[in-house]
């Protein structure tokens, strides 16, 4: 009898590539990530390049012989045209090339604040509900004092000492990073200890702890698996939070500072329905694009998640 | 846990929502509740509109003492008066009771105050006496007489060496200020003898010497009513007693959040973020046509909208090019001024500038020597060079360019078409001019790049390829600007320093752009004297006396006001402030503040960028176009009129 | 449970001071702390006194001439007595101005609460059980538009359709021109009339987030053995649903909702600004950036207590709701 045996990993593969939706989203990203890592070599201008253009100005026929005048003006709010394939925004630099440069902070930024929230959080929540008893009242009350620390004060506070040593913007990105990661992993610490706590009295874990297995090992193997699917949801949704909470903090001095791009502060640049009505171009594409990223790992997490279900009926 | 107890917690949260949603609920309604409504006439039911005028966010400091904000001004200057005040160009109106007609840009317009000055200079003993007299019929909101009385108050209140509000009286040369205001409790100084009562309607000020800056300090002041703001037991005139306790303020300050004046509209309530106000029928002009007015709390982006919508009658959005390409998208004929939205400009009282500190761009620490100057210059040339693209760009036609360190609304500005009058930073090394006319963008900033680097040589940096390569003993190649806008790169001047840094990369100079969030970080950098260049603002006070920003004694950490961030030392122009303050001949001071102008822009420490415009909007649809004050300026606001404002009846 | 709910009180409090002495820190290192631009502000008058004696005058009035741990002790003292002190922004007691503005918040708020609870349980459960169909892809975008896109944008949008475009309500304000002459129950309505834009704001913004969350937690469930059990017994539909896939999910569900608690109180300081409501949110973050201690220390220390409370609350619902978690 020969049948094709197939391997747990090599299961999955075969479900979630089967999954129409989750190809779908991944196909999105890959493009999404080939745009903005890539693009580079396909636009010719700067990221910060701001573009001149002349405009005609009337001026009083006593002061030069000539009624209008010739003057050099930075080509804001331009419509898109073969010049600048999706127009200039309010600061006269051409969109396209900052949805590029933008778009590699966002998703590099959102991508490494969900990895830090999502690797400290699993570890304590897992470790203070597996435990339990005061391991876990102490993780859990450490983990009340970082809730209840407002941001805010700590986000102004930053901000100024960061203009203080007028650190470049590499450094800033990343310290808002670790900022951004420091107030986000608690929430996932709780839900993961909550998880952790009804699957510790089901059987399989009982069994396995009769056998002797090791607390590593147990917290590894089987309790974490386990919770992956809630970590999915949370990566998922929180991909498009971090997008766009390091756009409100770019007001605050602390987020990805002008004159560099970012999806966010992209996207915060309209604050008025004049821009929003006549400038469609300077907010829609950032915003499809978040839309889009958020999408496409929305897909491919659901995809995920149910490739990973072993009591899934899979067809 | 079983079920049953689940359950119930379950409801109870569900219930401690609910409850406290009506608990808030019933809060609302309790307190509109209790507000019934005052507007509830019994007599006349017809339901009067108010005007809604939008306006920035008030500190709710409604007190002329102690008002440190616009907003909060406004509703200052409409509940209060003023003993004298100022006509359309900024001077002030001597005949206030019979009223003075004055000419403005080919009109002639009357104005009225309640009082009339007389200003005497005695030479003699070196004194100038202030003399006014009031008119007899002139009464508060609630119909107490205004008196000499309520003017003696309003001064000695802020005489007191406790007054920590804005007005400057305590330091006007006043006979006997000094010893008053320093509270000397070795001798009880119980009076201040520049400050005299002559009648019930009379009184006078004296002053040791003459200063062009007093006449504003002790006349242009709004008066507060004694009985409400002190104490009328606590006054008696000839035995040294004021309306309070010298020393304590604490019952004035009770009355910061509610002002009670003679202007024309009384003050009903600060609520919802709403000012309500109501008009005051003892008004001297005349009862206020309009019956009720509020001024509503409104972002800079929502005024457009919400003048076009509805919401509010006025506004004053800041005039950026967008701006007036909205209100123009509006008006269906395409202009400024249509059947929806009329728009009306002036200057803004102020003007935007780069300041340099000449002691840490210099060479060899000399800052008043040629070659600092000619390094500072250097950098100023670049730098002005690109004033026009951006000011083109941000503001269209809402803001010039300016080339003298004073606001165009001052009548001490030169204009261009006054002798000698020349553009910021445009004379090469020789003395020949940098740009020719005609020259196309491009070509000036190459123009200006070259000029610089001659300069550059002239302060003893070695040129080679057109670039900068080593810098003189003493002197740096980098050199840094600091903005306090809000970090956002949204600072015009942001732009014109992002130009300036490339173009300055170019020759070998490097300019760090240090975008701040904070903007006291500056002022305290300011005050440290640590920052190179910073791109700020100043605002303008009547008088152009230069004394307090460029006088050598300001320079930071040397006692003085500490304003003169330049820290520009320079004798000629020392004397030269300091005569222009002690005459009141105005074409004599004009020509000398010109002098000082050249010495300023001779030492290369302020580069002035631009003076902008202010504007204001009106609903066409609910206010009638000719009741608008005509001829506003920065002097004269809107408001100045408002008892003439009426609106559309029909179809509100 | 007694006891556990005494150990539980016993540890907040140890955390709320710890907390509160965090937080005073921060506000005592803020760089643009509100004496010092008082003082600025107040020296740059000609004639005044310098900078650094205005700074002396003021730090005694203000009580800042102490350090940090006995300013805190101070302010911890006057606060044990309840009294919080005057706000040095609002020029008034800060309770006072508390009370002004909360009402607005909690109302704004907690509307916007049960409107998302009502609108994203439902919509989270269907697209659940409707896998793949046309209206699991509607509801799942409409849901991913609302994570996608920040307040604002939806804020602008609606003010733009509703009362620029078509003219139903006013731009911005939480009462019209017309208020003060209204009867009270008008006035009430005038009220509702203008939350009504920030409510639909605020429940778009937060809708998307709970209805994937209930999606994903019901498909997890809906394909476990005990529902397929329930099903082969023959249990009607609804009861499967309702009875027990959904008590299944309200465990994640319940610790999303009861870290919300501080979020009904903290105020949404972007749409309270975009519609100049006054309410907590916008006093808070206006008081923090100023410098102003007392405000910000009550409201923070507030918020503190709340999510204390909101974790305890959901910690004891989490244990009513599977019995097999123990408290802890």
């Amino acid at each position: 009898m020969e049948k094709n045996v197939l391997s747990p990993k090599m299961l999955i593969r075969k479900r979630l590539f089967r999954n129409k939706l989750a190809m779908t989203g991944m196909f999105l990203l890959t493009l999404i990530f080939l745009f903005t890592f890539l693009g580079s070599i396909l636009t010719p201008y700067g990221e910060t390049e701001v573009f001149r253009t002349t405009e005609t100005k009337e001026q009083e026929v006593a002061k030069a012989e000539c009624k209008y005048k010739v003057i050099s003006v930075n080509s804001v709010y331009e419509p898109p045209s073969s010049k600048h394939l999706l127009g200039t925004d309010g600061n006269g630099m051409d969109i396209l090339t900052r949805l590029i440069y933008g778009g590699r902070i966002s998703l590099l930024l959102s991508i490494s604040v969900v990895a830090m929230e999502l690797l400290i959080g699993t570890v304590i929540g897992s470790i203070a509900g597996y435990l339990g008893k005061w391991v876990d009242a102490l993780f859990m009350r450490f983990v009340d004092i970082i809730n209840c620390i407002p941001s805010l004060p700590l986000y102004i506070i930053l901000g100024s000492i960061m203009d203080y040593y007028k650190l470049d913007g590499g450094i800033r990105i990343c310290m808002l990073c670790l900022i951004l990661g420091l107030f986000r992993w608690s929430a996932v610490a709780r839900i993961v200890r909550g998880q952790i706590l009804s699957l510790r009295e089901q059987e399989f874990i009982v069994a396995a702890k009769a056998a002797g297995i090791k607390t590593r090992h147990c917290i590894g193997r089987h309790l974490i698996p386990n919770v992956i699917p809630q970590l999915i949801i949370i990566a998922t949704m929180d991909l498009g939070n971090v997008i766009l909470s390091e756009a409100t903090l770019s007001f605050l001095g602390l987020g990805v500072k002008y004159p560099y791009a970012s999806w966010g502060n992209m996207l915060h640049t309209v604050n008025n329905i004049y821009v929003m009505t006549n400038y469609w171009f300077v907010w829609i594409p950032a915003g499809t694009l978040i839309f889009l990223t958020v999408l496409g790992f929305h897909f491919v997490g659901d995809g995920l998640r149910e490739a990973l279900d072993p009591k899934r009926k899979h067809t | 846990m079983n079920r049953s107890s689940s359950k119930f917690l379950s409801f109870l949260l569900a219930g401690v929502i609910v409850v406290s949603t009506f608990i808030a609920c019933g809060k609302e309604e309790k307190k509109l509740n209790t507000e019934t409504s005052t507007k509830e006439k019994t007599e006349n039911s017809s339901i009067e509109t108010p005007l809604v005028i939008g306006e920035s966010n008030f500190s709710e400091k409604f007190s002329l003492f102690f008002v440190d904000s616009l907003p909060d001004q406004k509703i200052v200057e409409m509940t209060g008066i003023y003993l004298v005040n100022t006509d359309r160009s900024g001077a002030l109106i001597e005949n206030g009771i019979e009223g003075e007609t004055r000419n403005y840009n080919g009109t002639d317009y009357t104005y009225y105050g309640i009082a009339d000055m007389d200003i005497t200079i005695d030479e003699a003993v070196n004194e100038t006496i202030y003399h006014f007299k009031l008119r007899e019929d002139i009464t508060f909101s609630d119909g107490t007489p205004l008196t000499a009385d309520d003017v003696i108050f309003t001064y000695y209140v802020m005489a007191d060496p406790s007054y920590d509000g804005s007005a400057t009286l305590y330091s006007t040369p006043i006979k006997g200020m000094q010893a008053y205001h320093s509270n000397n409790t070795i001798e009880e100084v119980s009076h201040i003898e520049g400050i005299q009562k002559l009648g019930k309607y009379e009184f006078q000020v004296i002053t040791t010497g003459y200063d062009a800056k007093a006449a504003y300090s002790i006349a242009n002041i709004m008066v507060a009513p004694l009985h409400y703001y002190g104490d009328t037991s606590l006054y008696d005139y000839e035995n040294d007693q004021f309306g309070f306790i010298k020393g304590n303020l604490a019952s004035i300050h009770e009355k910061d959040t509610v002002p009670l004046g003679a202007g024309p509209y009384k003050f009903i309530k600060y609520e919802n973020k709403i000012v309500y106000l109501e008009a005051n029928e003892n008004y001297y002009l005349g009862t206020p046509k309009i019956q009720y007015v509020q001024w509503k709390e409104t972002a800079d982006t929502d005024n457009i909208p919400a003048v076009w919508q509805g919401t509010i009658d006025i506004a004053t959005p800041s005039a950026s090019k967008e701006a007036l390409k909205q209100i123009s998208q509006i008006n269906l004929n395409g202009e400024l001024n249509g059947e929806t939205i009329l728009t009306r400009f002036m200057d803004y009282r102020g003007y935007g500038y780069i300041g340099i500190n000449a002691d840490r761009i210099c060479v060899d620490g000399k800052r008043n020597s040629d070659e600092s100057k000619y390094l500072r210059y250097a950098l100023a040339i670049i730098i002005s060079v690109y004033r026009d693209v951006t000011i083109d760009t941000y503001y269209g036609d809402s803001a010039i360019v300016i080339n003298y360190p004073i606001s165009c609304t001052s009548w001490a500005a030169p204009k261009e078409t006054d002798v000698g009058y020349q553009s910021a930073f445009s004379i090469d090394i020789n003395g020949k001019p940098i740009y020719t006319e005609g020259m196309s963008a491009e070509e000036k900033y190459a123009a200006a790049s070259k000029a610089a680097l001659e300069y550059l040589k002239a302060a003893g940096y070695t040129i080679a390829n057109g670039k900068v390569t080593e810098a003189p003993k003493g002197a740096k190649t980098e050199f840094e600007v600091w903005i306090g806008a809000d970090g956002t790169g949204s600072h015009p001047s942001f732009g014109l320093l992002t130009d300036a840094k490339a173009a300055l990369d170019c020759i070998g100079i490097t300019l760090t752009i240090n975008d701040l969030t904070d903007t006291s970080q500056l002022w305290s950098g300011l005050d440290a004297g640590t920052v190179d260049m910073w791109c700020a603002a100043w605002h303008a006070d009547y008088d152009p006396d230069m004394y307090q920003i460029y006088h050598s004694a300001n320079i930071p950490e040397q006692g003085g006001t500490d304003s003169n961030n330049y820290h520009i030392a320079d004798e000629k122009l020392d004397e030269l402030i300091l005569t222009a303050r002690t005459s009141s001949d105005q074409s004599y001071r004009k020509a000398v503040y010109k002098q000082c102008f050249d010495i300023v822009m001779d030492w290369a420490v302020e580069i002035p960028v631009y003076q902008r415009q202010d504007c204001i909007i009106f609903s066409a649809e609910r206010i009638n176009a000719d009741t608008i004050t005509p001829d506003i300026t920065s002097f004269y606001s809107w408001y100045r009129e408002i008892e003439k404002m009426e609106m559309n009846k029909a179809g509100v | 449970m007694k006891k556990f709910l005494f150990k539980r009180l016993l540890q907040s409090f140890l955390i709320l001071f710890f907390v509160g002495l965090l937080i005073y820190s921060m506000m005592r290192l803020l760089p643009s702390s509100y004496v010092e631009t008082r003082a600025r502000t107040l020296s740059q008058q000609p004639g005044a006194k310098s900078y650094d004696e205005w700074l002396v005058q003021l730090k005694a009035a203000y009580g800042l001439e102490q350090g940090i741990l006995p300013g805190y002790l101070h302010w911890l003292g006057n606060a044990l007595q309840g009294d919080f002190g005057d706000s040095w922004q609002w020029n008034k007691p800060v309770i006072t101005k508390f009370q002004e503005v909360i009402g607005y918040s909690i109302f704004l708020a907690a509307t916007a609460f049960i409107l998302e609870i009502f609108l994203s349980i439902p919509a989270g459960i269907l697209a659940a059980r409707r896998q793949y169909s046309k209206l699991d892809h509607t509801i799942t975008v409409v849901a991913l538009i609302g994570i996608s896109l920040p307040s604002f944008f939806f804020a602008t949008i609606l003010k733009y359709l509703f009362s620029v475009k078509l003219g139903w309500f006013d731009l911005y304000g939480i009462v019209g021109r017309m208020h003060e002459q209204y009867s009270p129950f008008k006035q009430f309505l005038d009220v509702a009339e203008h939350m009504l834009l920030p409510i639909l704001t605020l429940t778009i913004t937060n809708i998307g987030s709970l209805i994937r969350f209930t999606r994903t937690n019901m498909l997890e469930v809906l394909h476990s053995d005990f529902i397929r059990t329930a099903r082969a017994n023959g249990l009607p539909e609804h009861k499967v649903i309702y009875q027990h896939a959904f008590r299944n999910t309200l465990l994640p569900l319940i610790t999303v909702l009861g870290s919300s608690l501080p979020e009904l109180f903290g105020g949404a300081l972007i749409t309270e600004t975009l519609f100049q409501i006054p309410g907590i949110g916008y006093t808070a973050y206006q008081s923090m950036v100023n410098g102003d201690i007392p405000f910000s220390m009550f409201y923070m220390l507030f918020l503190a207590v709340l999510t204390l409370l909101g974790n305890l609350l959901a910690d004891i619902l989490y244990a009513a709701v599977d019995p097999r978690v123990q408290m802890v």
